[in-house]
């Protein structure tokens, strides 16, 4: 039976419109007008326990609400959800107790407290028996890297730190669900790293269940079972990482910075260019896997003056275009400057 | 151990907890620290000069002595800072749903309010231990015995006032703090509830001096029950059938705002937005 159940979720939003012109902001003050936006339209997914699935979608998807709905913070306007066998209205204080929530971008940490205090007073919040709390205390703190931030106030942590701080707070009382909105954003690559890793040994070690949202590639394909994408509030796709990576995202990036002006075709094996700026700058689409960027790396470093050089994943929003207008082909034609 | 025991045994480790949080909160920054007990002693002065002016100015027009009419200022003063009332649960709601972190807040397996209450306990208790008392202290050391209550008994029941004013000021707050789930702004809100507080309250002054028709609307409003009755005990200005009344008063309109917080919590959180994505 699935640990989290959503059916035809649906959550909406009323906005105001401001008035353009300083006659009509005033009027509006008056007779305010509103919008409603829809921000989740029907979502519908199963997730299993212990499976980790990525949440994917562009900004303003729908992502962030649906993991809020979720967890019981938002009422949602029409569906049904189930989250370890609750329902997270009507049950959200029995649901907080079997769920962890990390959201990147805002911290549910205290500000002025240091961060050992802010987890004593979680102790006591979701009433954690001390022994168990020592001992997971001291595992988080090992796999988190903690012991140097414990006595530092929230609003003196690094954004890495406060992410890493975050995840032991949502993990102190032993969840079953842990919901991740967007971890690893604006983090650099080690500190991405040690989260990854940290998802990934926590999920070995108490087969916690993991609903990630991101915008990362390299998140899903590092730590995800399968994934549901979404667009608009609706779900566009659901299916396995290397299926998706397969049809909607086969190849990586590989922009590189010429010492000098190259002019003229320049034909790159496996590659396909896609965008040139000047003859100074190019970007190819290199396969994904197979050792094929390796290979292209390699050819352009031994045959052209290269200054700069990087390797990155297509962005969700070019997932998402793609999977409006169809898988694309395999690249085969050679790069042009 | 029974489950009531039990219950009771949570609570008190939780409050226990959120003093710890409070103190924390207290101490955080060195300067708003001594900031705050500076501007304590300088309200507390600030209300000794005023009434014992105005009483050599008008001793008839006093319902109680100088001495009593001191006592009332310095408490008021007093218990006003520790209470940071303009500050309390109200700006906490606006504060955390202005940048979309109230979802810390709703992520802990407690009621929203219940939280909200015991942060503010919390704080307020930490502010009593750290600012409440050293100004009293400073207080009775210059003042001498102008600033005690009029009896044991009279202290005694002042305490038991103020409790339940608290209760009923983290009441009212909470629910001029939901406002802005609708509005997403307090500050017009804000600035009529503080006006309103700081007349109808008795807090700056006493509901004796008011002229009948506004005496009269102050004395229905729960307002009063939050400054001017504790007060009014703890100088021995109520007593008797009138001291049930006024204590009558504030728990009947303690029931009503707690159902009142209840209610509206339960309607208002359909509306919440988180804002900032």
């Amino acid at each position: 039976m699935a640990l989290i159940e959503v059916r035809e979720l649906s959550k909406a939003f009323r906005v105001r419109r401001p008035g353009s012109g300083a006659r009509a902001k005033v009027a509006r003050m008056f007779h305010p007008a509103y919008e409603t936006r829809q921000a989740v339209d029907g979502v519908s997914f199963d997730i299993d326990g212990g499976e980790i699935v990525g949440y994917l979608g562009a900004n303003g998807a729908g992502k962030s609400t649906t993991v809020k709905c979720l967890a019981g913070i938002l009422v949602p306007d029409g569906g049904t959800v189930r989250v370890a066998g609750l329902d997270p209205v009507r049950e959200r204080i029995r649901l907080a107790r079997r769920i962890g929530v990390v959201f990147g971008q805002k911290t549910a940490l205290w500000w002025d407290l240091p961060v050992a205090e802010t987890f004593t007073l979680l102790r006591a919040i979701y009433e954690v028996p001390p022994d168990r709390y020592r001992t997971t205390l001291d595992t988080l703190t090992e796999l988190l890297g903690l012991a140097d931030l414990l006595h530092i106030p929230v609003r003196q942590l690094s954004l890495g730190q406060r992410v890493r701080a975050d995840l032991a707070a949502a993990f102190l009382h032993g969840p079953d669900v842990l919901f991740l909105d967007e971890p690893t954003i604006g983090l650099d690559a080690m500190v991405k790293s040690n989260v990854r890793r940290f998802i990934k040994d926590i999920r070995t070690a108490s087969g916690v269940t993991v609903l990630l949202t991101t915008h990362d590639l390299a998140d899903l394909e590092q730590l995800c079972d399968r994934l549901v994408i979404i667009d608009r509030g609706r779900v566009l796709f659901a299916g396995s990482v290397e299926e998706t990576l397969h049809r909607f995202a086969p190849y990586v990036r590989v922009m590189v910075e010429f010492a000098e002006d190259i002019a003229g075709s320049v034909r790159v094996p496996q590659a396909r260019a896609t965008a040139t700026a000047d003859g100074r700058h190019l970007t190819l689409e290199v396969p994904r896997g197979d050792g094929a960027a390796a290979a292209v790396t390699s050819y352009l470093l031994d045959r052209f003056p290269v200054r700069d050089l990087r390797l990155t994943d297509p962005s969700i929003e070019d997932v998402v275009r793609v999977l409006y207008e169809g898988a694309s082909g395999a690249p085969d034609e050679p790069a042009h400057v | 151990m029974s489950s009531a025991t039990a219950t009771v045994g949570r609570q008190v480790t939780l409050m226990r907890a959120f003093l710890r949080y409070g103190i924390e909160q207290q101490t955080a920054y060195r300067a708003a620290y001594w900031a705050h007990l500076w501007n304590t002693a300088v309200k507390v002065f600030a209300f000794v000069v005023v009434w014992r002016t105005l009483y050599a100015v008008a001793p008839d027009q006093f319902p109680v002595s100088r001495s009593q009419m001191v006592a009332y200022g310095v408490v008021a003063a007093i218990t006003s800072e520790v209470l940071d009332w303009w500050k309390g649960p109200h700006y906490y709601i606006a504060y955390r749903v202005q940048l979309g972190t109230i979802t810390g807040d709703l992520l802990r397996p407690i009621s929203f309010p219940f939280q909200l209450f015991a942060i503010w306990t919390g704080e307020s208790a930490a502010a009593l231990l750290l600012v409440g008392v050293p100004a009293f202290g400073g207080a009775a050391v210059v003042l001498g015995g102008a600033v005690a209550p009029a009896g044991v008994l009279a202290g005694l029941l002042a305490v038991l006032s103020f409790v339940v004013s608290f209760a009923m000021l983290f009441c009212c707050s909470f629910l001029v703090g939901l406002v802005v789930l609708k509005t997403l702004n307090l500050l017009g809100v804000m600035h009529l509830y503080h006006g309103v507080l700081t007349l109808l309250s008795g807090f700056w002054i006493p509901l004796w001096f008011f002229p009948a028709p506004l005496r009269l609307l102050a004395d229905v409003l729960p307002f009063r029950g939050i400054f001017f009755t504790p007060l009014s005990i703890y100088v021995g200005e109520l007593t008797g059938t009138r001291l049930e009344l006024a204590l009558l008063h504030q728990v009947v309109w303690l029931g009503l705002l707690i159902l009142a917080v209840r209610w509206a919590w339960a309607v208002m959180r359909r509306r919440l937005v988180v804002q900032g994505g």
